[in-house]
């Protein structure tokens, strides 16, 4: 189709989102087991 | 072609409606800005007046986009509209844009610490955005039926021969007196959504008062610009595209188009409805907002419709008659409109969304208790 | 030049893109901010309703909050915005109203109206609708003012490469033929990727930025930290979106506006394997007529700047003497030939008109053919002499390297940003106070990499205001300059009283931090 390249281009945009969201997550799960140690630690 | 032609004009019909719609919406809208202008009126103590903006504080954004939303869809559906009124009235378009500038941030910043000029200066521009906003609003509309003086050459550039740039439309009463019709109006709206939206029995009563008060000159100028408009000379259009002058221009077209007057009838005794069963409501009755604001819509749609409709110039030039702007010599191509008309399907789910989202947050009425709760974000 | 513009005063054109210009960079100091902090807001309302943890709440609110103030300020500039087209450039709101006009009325139609209906429950209806129809509101009104920020940039889009429209003789005016290629230009793609996600950039920053103010104050730890973190993978992608789209929008920028890239570079004469300028101080004496070295100092990449554009380091890219000159070896045609092209079409439409008023239909015919060969060259007959199609070097150069620079900065400071406070290390080793500062400064550094690249974007196409079809000269409003000076002076006022106060605002309400926890229970941390 004539604009593949630009439609596929354009969905990257939610699925940037989406992918943020989910890093955000595993972000946030790995900084609460580091300060769950911190505290442990103490 | 003859089918092509019909097309297109079918096409410049339905935008020169859609573009009605959204201004009668607009001015039902303006109950924002009429209400502005009464803060302190019914407002007496500072709590009276916090209720008072947070109730207009939910709906401001709605009348902003939908003047943005008229312009753009002026825009795009009568370009040469947008590029020979708003760079000629240059004057009269920028002094409403300030109105509205000032009013989206007072609500902002009203209450909040720190705003430099205190919660004063903030109600001063809702109540100067109130009363210009309103005004000018409908002084410009009054040249739809008055015109302007422009011209435009074979390159479709626009030339304003007045210097005031706009401003000479508040030198005909007639504008004017739709002007003050509309701010009259915008304020009984106001009124009455007070009366439906906060739970105060002092408020209520204040209301009430002035809603009899503000409902006499609303009639005056109205019933003067109603009676004018119908007694006036028209600018009417040829099968040539030769605009020329019409006895009883817009009476006629009111009796050409018969839908379009009962519409207007509907309308005027919708808002009439609204403000008397209010007035002479021995109990609190609350709900005149939903005839008033249905009857403003029918009202203003019929007034824009017999501008354009009918073999009418919507924007005439009383500097040079053939300079007039109508709905086909000033609309955008066929294409261009063929394609906004698709998106324009979009417009019920719009509206069903809005209808969703009012009535989620209007379902209580504000009270003072919730204007005190500083958890709950407020104006 | 042709007979129908000689009266055009200069001071009115500087005047009317003066104010144009402010009005656009007092806009895009608040818009960047709503675009990306709502979804960040948005993530974390949604960790809150997944969760059901009370300090998400807190900690959306407190953002909700700070985006509150922010937001009536882009509406409110906004609205000038839209209306200026036609109060100061009314020729290119008729030359351009069939293409230009519909992105705008559906922005208003889908986006705006989204924006408005929900940003009210997302305010108000904390207690008044459920969680879930709360949680899609601060979806829908990201979503909206995203889809908004579409609609004008593909707009923008449109005017350095108009796309999907014919001119009519007929009535003066270019008119939309296809839709789709206007929505989906190559150009307005890679504008639409670049800006919103700059705007991500920004707001991740600005986020980050009064975080570090939290931590430096040992104050709100726990809700600054999952702010970082949040913001730094956010940010992270964004900014690798805007790399990407960067590059693409660049290569758009070499096919369609190949004196804006020369501009970008510096770059007086082209050639084969023309490299990149990393960085560079111009020669203010260097003007298109000298032979001056243009640069003072400069370091830079060898066939990089070709590399880029074509993926090839020895492929050919124009310099502005070689735009202005022309360039035959490479099919470049000199501004002076374009001049007597445009005047030609100029002449021809003007006589297609005479014409077709006389109904001398075949006159018309030849003078319509004539006009349509050379309407490619269209907007050169605005043009007065050659050098006048260079639009600012110095300004569009600074602007695009000091934007590329602090983009690499960027990047570095989401990645320890991020890194640090996923390992909870951001407070505990010795530069801590160093990186806080450094995430306070990135705000401004943020803002002023935003409105450099929208000063590479407009200033770059200077004199057009459509690429080659149309001048600014051209476009503007016929009016006294004397009223655009006012006008530009009171918006000035305004807008920057409303700065003011809206800074002075958002101080005070991060000094004061976020609503004492509720009382249904904080977390610790």
């Amino acid at each position: 189709m004539e604009y593949t390249k630009e439609i596929l281009s354009f969905l990257a945009w939610p699925v940037l989102i989406y992918v943020a969201y989910r890093l955000s997550l595993v972000a946030l799960n790995i900084f609460r087991k580091n300060s769950e140690k911190t505290i442990n630690a103490k | 072609m003859i089918t092509a032609q019909l097309t297109y004009m079918f096409f410049q019909q339905y935008w020169w409606f859609l573009v009605s719609l959204l201004g009668a919406l607009l001015v039902f809208l303006l109950f924002v800005q009429g209400g502005q202008t009464l803060i302190y009126t019914i407002g007496k103590t500072e709590n009276e007046r916090n209720m008072i903006v947070n109730t207009l504080g939910r709906k401001w954004e709605f009348t902003f986009t939908t003047l943005v939303t008229f312009g753009g869809a002026f825009f795009a559906s009568f370009p040469l509209f947008y590029s020979s009124s708003f760079g000629g009235a240059y004057w009269a378009w920028t002094a409403l844009l300030l109105a509205f500038t000032i009013q989206a941030v007072s609500y902002e910043f009203r209450s909040k610490a720190g705003n430099i000029f205190g919660p004063r200066f903030f109600e001063t521009l809702l109540f100067i955005n109130g009363l210009l906003g309103t005004i000018l609003i409908g002084t410009v509309v009054g040249t739809f039926f008055n015109g302007a003086e422009f011209s435009v050459d074979m390159m479709k550039s626009v030339t304003w021969h007045s210097p005031a740039r706009g401003l000479e439309a508040v030198l005909n009463w007639h504008n004017v007196a739709l002007g003050l019709a509309i701010f009259f109006l915008a304020r009984i709206l106001g009124l009455l959504y007070f009366m439906m939206t906060i739970s105060h029995e002092e408020m209520y009563k204040r209301a009430k008062k002035h809603l009899l008060i503000n409902t006499i000159p609303f009639l005056v100028f109205f019933l003067a610009f109603a009676a004018w408009l119908l007694l006036k000379d028209g600018f009417a259009v040829d099968a040539d595209g030769i605009v020329f002058m019409e006895k009883y221009k817009y009476l006629h077209n009111f009796l050409a188009m018969p839908v379009v007057l009962i519409i207007f009838l509907i309308g005027v005794v919708g808002v009439l409805f609204g403000v008397l069963k209010t007035l002479f409501n021995k109990k609190n009755y609350d709900k005149g907002f939903w005839f008033a604001a249905p009857g403003t819509v029918f009202t203003v749609l019929a007034v824009l419709l017999i501008a354009g409709y009918n073999n009418t110039a919507f924007y005439p030039s009383s500097f040079d008659l053939q300079s007039s702007l109508t709905i086909q010599n000033a609309s955008s191509s066929l294409f261009t409109l063929k394609a906004m008309s698709i998106v324009s399907l979009l417009i019920p789910f719009v509206l069903a969304y809005i209808v969703i989202a009012w009535r989620a947050i209007n379902k209580k009425k504000i009270t003072n208790e919730e204007i005190i709760d500083k958890n709950e974000i407020t104006y | 030049m042709t007979q129908l513009l000689l009266n055009i005063d200069p001071s009115l054109v500087d005047w009317s893109r003066a104010q144009f210009a402010l009005t656009a960079m007092f806009h895009w100091i608040f818009v960047p901010i709503t675009l990306g902090i709502l979804f960040i807001i948005a993530i974390m309302e949604t960790i809150y309703v997944k969760t059901g943890d009370p300090e998400w709440k807190r900690t959306t609110k407190f953002w909700m909050k700070l985006f509150g103030i922010n937001f009536a300020v882009g509406v409110a500039t906004g609205l000038i915005l839209e209306f200026e087209f036609g109060t100061n450039w009314s020729n290119y709101s008729w030359f351009v109203g069939d293409i230009f006009g519909a992105p705008l009325a559906i922005e208003g139609i889908m986006a705006f109206f989204m924006e408005s209906t929900f940003i009210a429950v997302m305010f108000f209806g904390w207690n008044k609708v459920s969680k879930k129809f709360h949680l899609a509101s601060t979806w829908l009104t990201a979503l909206g003012a995203n889809i908004s920020a579409l609609w004008i940039l593909v707009a923008n889009a449109w005017m350095q490469y108009p796309a999907g429209m014919e001119f009519n003789a007929e009535t003066a005016r270019n008119e939309m033929v296809n839709f789709w290629d206007v929505l989906f230009s190559p150009v307005a793609i890679n504008k639409f990727l670049h800006t919103v996600t700059s705007g991500y950039v920004l707001a991740a920053l600005f986020v980050i930025g009064v975080s570090s103010y939290f931590l430096l104050r040992k104050r709100e730890v726990l809700m600054a930290k999952r702010s970082i973190i949040i913001s730094s993978v956010f940010g992270f992608l964004a900014i690798l979106s805007v790399i990407f789209t960067g590059h693409g929008s660049a290569v758009e920028v070499a096919k369609h506006q190949p004196m804006k890239l020369a501009a970008m570079e510096g770059l007086y004469k082209g050639g084969e394997g023309v490299e990149l300028i990393g960085f560079g101080i111009l020669n203010p004496e260097k003007t298109a007529d000298n032979d001056v070295d243009p640069f003072v100092f400069k370091f830079g990449f060898k066939g990089m700047l070709s590399y880029l554009i074509s993926f090839d380091s020895k492929s050919y890219v124009p310099g502005i003497n070689d735009l202005l000159k022309g360039d035959e070896n490479h099919n470049v045609i000199s501004v002076e030939q374009r001049m007597e092209k445009g005047d030609i079409a100029m002449n021809a439409l003007i006589a297609y008109k005479e014409a077709k008023a006389s109904e001398n239909a075949e006159e018309a015919a030849v003078q319509l053919a004539i006009f349509k060969e050379n309407f490619s060259h269209f907007g050169y007959s605005y043009v007065d002499k050659p050098v006048d199609v260079v639009p600012n070097v110095p300004m569009v150069f600074y602007s695009f390297h000091i934007m590329v620079i602090l983009g690499t900065l960027f990047v570095l400071m989401f990645i320890i940003f991020g890194w640090m406070t996923m390992k909870n290390k951001i407070d505990k080793f010795k530069f801590s106070k160093l990186l806080y500062y450094l995430g306070i400064l990135g705000i401004p550094l943020a803002f002023i990499a935003s409105e450099a690249g929208w000063i590479v974007a407009e200033v770059g196409r200077q004199p057009w205001v459509i690429q080659d079809l149309m001048t600014t000269t051209a476009g503007v409003t016929n009016i006294s300059s004397s009223s655009v000076q006012l006008t530009f002076w009171i918006f000035a006022f305004i807008f920057t009283g409303l700065l003011i106060t809206e800074v002075s605002i958002m101080i005070r309400f991060i000094k004061a931090g976020p609503a004492k926890p509720e009382n249904d229970g904080g977390t610790e941390l």
